[in-house]
């Protein structure tokens, strides 16, 4: 297998490469902005620190740093990004003409900067950009206009800009000059005086974000937490909630009725204690708006933002629509503040996965400020890896999504986008299976072939690096931006799995959440919708890694074959073979000889005592590929899509499941399963016997399910409507994109609202319908016993009437 | 994360679909035979996915003599 170029090291960013202020050209530091008293002020400062937080307010680039003593400085600059046009010249001219007059971006006259495709220089004319907000709509009417004209780094974030250039990333430890002055931005400082605010003139990094060593800085941290369920508004004419705030073991709490002393007592605590973070859960869609609203109301100064000029906040509770994996989810509004990070728990796919060491982790790879990615995905942070990287090489970034796809042949447009190898695996209990994974299968993939847009199918390697089976190349002359983000992400993966395996115990979590942040981007980025939907996503990238994907596996396939093992099932990236009497060593040699074929490193997940492949529910003759339990040799049991692990299972039934396959888990054997059968029965029995003696209590039948739209848009008389329209009559609204949870009183009622009770009130229950659940508890025993021989006369057992 | 769904179950889909009439006239009994050698076709996915045939009966025909030869083989043991 063919390696095109050579994975180079990402161990380039230097901090010298950084571009001191002063010594950027004039468009980008214009004279006409420095101040003319400057013989007048301060001498200029030096200082060290680290870069705690980044906002963009135009025109201004705002940092916060922490110095050594403790402080908190808060320094400013004016910053105009760039942004090019190309075209015909008259036409990029009458262009760039246009933003002039409307003052949104000021044309700096022509340049040379490379193409993303080709990889070549063409002219571009370069724009100083005034107005970064109004740009990309401006622009977007102009493409619309003149389809000759091409327009680059148009809706780049203007911090991760100024990180890129600088050398920047959060809590980088950096070295900085800057000039005292109470004009320069520092003017709103309402912290206590800890910081004074200056002009900032140089900045530098003193690490690179490459470093697996960097440490947290000691954090002050203020909880904000609604008191009630979430559920449970803070506002309108029923019961309402109340926000808890909590900061070094002092506490405060806000009550709607009256908000005017809990505001007054956060407001002290905060000025006492001065948090870096603010831990809240529901800050952005519901404790955040209403704070600044009461804070309207009763004029009382809350002083979120530190050491920061006065902004204004526009407040909304909107949830914005969002398409991930091509399901629809809602994001809701956000409230990062300024110099203080505000992350909120229930609005952060990171914290919630990797914790606040797996969010510092990404946000110092992506370069993005923390409070931004934390409300976003690994998709963002990749994208604004490859940002940098094209920044770094002069490349220009594409604004929108402009490559069509080639005119190709029918026959051939049905070969293309195959997906991943999908096996059907024989139902029923195997023992002594192996099972062995490709790690990281697609970020490897295009690491080890270049697979990025912009190298597939290039002039200059016609014939060369074929990709199997599908009508594609890659470039072996140029690395790809893609590739060359992911190495860098792959090995850092990979200096943290080797320091688990030999740092003190007390750093374990660390580097553990680390990679695990790391582990999230790559699997979601690179998952089949990530790619199609990503900045430099191109269709026939994504052929060439599943393409590849599926060569690897069945080389793997091959390989154990040829030595004689059978093989049971393949998915995508993981095989399952057998062989009576296997030798681990001959297994580790395959393995091995599979890493030298693929260049992908196939590991052994582990051997199952026994596993159970599930047949079809709908087609007799088949089974499922993603759903099977089985028990590795060391005891630990593997499960994979088992229904009722998922979909908003009641607890009570998901505990029974459980107790079932903690009954299975600890027979070696399918003889030691099948003797397990009357121990299946009595804790089936034994659940029953609950269910039916109404001892099961209403929080354990919980069932959760998503709500897809606002309660006047339903029609039908489902459960979530049903629970809409009854929260809806006690004052409470359930916005799309999140859940209700609800228990089943009695499907078969005539009146509609009778049927389910939603939570927050699921204590006024008297009783439940015993003969729904008792049939989800049959559901979830035939599901883990269906391949069981004893078990059987149990799912045609008597049942039992409604109790009174 | 959710596997792609590859697009040969689709292709046994339409050509099962493709041949209803034929099901149709077919006695109860031998509709569910054909209903199974269908199921046989779709055990064979990965092949079709791999040999992307213009014209997916062949494969889908395949797919369902192979699982009948399975079927011989394990009779004769
Ligand atoms: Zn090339």
């Amino acid at each position: 297998m063919r390696r095109p170029t050579s994975p180079k090291a990402n161990r380039r960013r230097h901090p010298q490469e950084t571009v001191p202020l002063e010594t950027m050209p004039q468009e980008t530091m214009p004279q006409e902005t420095m101040p003319q008293e400057t013989v007048l002020r301060a001498p200029r400062r030096h200082g060290e620190g680290l870069l705690f937080d980044t906002a963009y307010l135009e025109p201004e680039i705002h940092l916060w740093i922490r110095t050594a003593d403790g402080g908190l400085l808060h320094l400013s600059t004016p910053f105009h990004p760039r942004c090019y046009l190309t075209g015909p010249r008259e036409v990029a001219g009458r262009a760039a003409r246009r933003l002039a007059d409307e003052a949104i971006a000021v044309p700096l006259g022509w340049t040379r900067r490379i193409e993303f495709w080709s990889g070549r220089p063409i002219p571009a004319l370069a724009l100083r950009v005034a107005r970064p907000g109004a740009l990309v709509e401006r622009v977007r009417r102009l493409l619309r206009a003149e389809r000759r004209l091409a327009a680059y780094d148009v809706d780049l974030d203007p911090a991760l800009v100024f990180h890129s250039r600088h050398g920047l990333f959060p809590l980088a430890r950096v070295a900085f000059s800057w000039d005292p002055d109470g004009s320069g931005g520092g003017s709103g400082d309402n912290s206590g005086g800890n910081s004074t605010g200056g002009r900032l003139v140089f900045i530098r990094a003193l690490d690179t974000p490459w470093d697996p060593g960097f440490v947290l800085p000691p954090l002050r941290v203020l909880t904000l937490r609604l008191t009630r369920s979430p559920l449970i508004p803070l506002e309108g004419s029923g019961p309402l909630n109340s926000v808890r705030a909590e900061s070094a073991g002092e506490a405060c709490e806000i009550d709607p009725a009256g908000p005017a002393p809990g505001l007054a007592a956060l407001a002290a605590l905060i000025e006492r204690h001065d948090p870096d973070w603010i831990d809240s859960e529901r800050g952005d869609q519901t404790i955040f708006p209403w704070l600044l609203e009461a804070v309207q109301r009763t004029g009382i100064e809350l002083p979120l933002d530190r050491a920061a000029p006065p902004v204004r906040r526009k407040i909304t509770r909107r949830t914005q629509a969002i398409v991930v994996y091509g399901q629809v989810m809602f994001k809701a509004s956000a409230y990062p503040l300024l110099g203080r990070w505000h992350l909120d728990r229930a609005n952060s796919f990171f914290i919630d996965k990797a914790g606040i060491e797996g969010l510092v982790e990404l946000a110092r790879m992506s370069r993005l400020p923390i409070q931004r990615q934390a409300r976003a995905s690994g998709g963002t942070a990749m994208t604004a890896m490859e940002i940098h990287l094209a920044l770094e090489k002069g490349m220009l970034v594409p604004f929108i999504k402009d490559q069509v796809e080639a005119f190709r042949p029918a026959s051939e447009l049905l070969r293309a986008d195959k997906g991943g190898l999908s096996y059907f695996p024989p139902a029923g209990i195997w023992e002594g299976v192996i099972e062995l994974d490709f790690a990281q299968q697609y970020p490897t993939i295009m690491a080890v072939h270049n697979v990025s847009p912009e190298t597939m199918d290039c002039a200059c390697c016609v014939g060369k690096n074929p990709v199997p089976g599908v009508a594609h190349h890659t470039c072996s002359r140029r690395r790809g931006l893609v590739p060359e983000a992911l190495s860098g992400l792959l090995s850092k993966r990979l200096k943290y799995k080797r320091l688990l395996k030999t740092c003190p115990p007390g750093d374990r979590s660390r580097y553990d959440a680390r990679q695990s942040a790391i582990k999230w981007t790559l699997v979601t980025t690179f998952g089949y919708q990530g790619f199609k939907s990503a900045k430099f996503g191109h269709i026939a990238a994504h052929e060439a890694i599943t393409a590849w994907g599926r060569e690897t596996l069945l080389i793997a396939k091959e390989v154990f074959e040829d030595a004689g093992y059978r093989m049971l099932h393949a998915l995508t990236d993981s095989l399952y073979v057998l062989k009576p009497g296997f030798d681990p060593a001959e297994v580790a040699r395959l393995a091995d000889e599979v890493r030298s074929r693929t260049g992908l490193t196939l590991g052994v997940e582990g051997v199952y005592d026994w596993i159970c492949f599930l047949p079809s529910k709908v087609r007799r003759e088949l089974s499922v590929a993603t759903r099977y339990f089985g028990r590795f040799a060391d005891g630990t049991l593997k499960l994979r899509g088992l229904k009722v692990r998922q979909h908003g299972t009641p607890p009570f039934i998901r505990a029974f499941q459980e107790a079932l396959l903690a009954i299975m888990g600890a027979c070696r054997n399918r003889a030691e399963l099948e003797a397990a059968a009357p121990r299946l029965r009595s804790a089936y029995e034994e659940a029953r016997e609950a269910l039916w003696r109404g001892r099961v209590a209403p929080a354990e039948l919980a069932i959760a399910a998503r709500v897809s739209r606002e309660v006047e848009r339903y029609k039908a008389n489902g459960p979530v409507p049903v629970c809409l329209r009854i929260l809806a009559a006690r004052g409470i609204r359930i916005p799309p994109g999140q859940k209700v949870r609800y228990l089943i009183v009695n499907r078969a009622h005539p009146d509609p609202l009778e049927r389910y009770l939603p939570e927050p009130f699921l204590d006024e229950a008297r009783g439940y319908d015993a003969v729904a659940y008792q049939a989800m508890l049959l559901d979830a025993f035939k599901e883990v016993t269906v391949n069981l021989e004893r078990p059987r006369h149990v799912w045609d057992g008597p049942q039992q009437q409604r109790l009174l | 994360m959710g596997k792609s769904i590859t697009p040969y179950s689709h292709v046994v889909d339409q050509v099962e679909a493709a041949f209803s009439d034929f099901r149709r006239a077919l006695t109860r009994a031998d509709q569910a035979r054909c209903d199974t050698l269908f199921n046989y076709a779709r055990r064979h996915t990965p092949g079709g996915v791999l040999q992307s045939d213009p014209d997916p009966f062949r494969t889908v025909l395949l797919g369902m003599l192979i699982e009948l030869m399975r079927r011989l083989d394990e009779e004769q043991r």
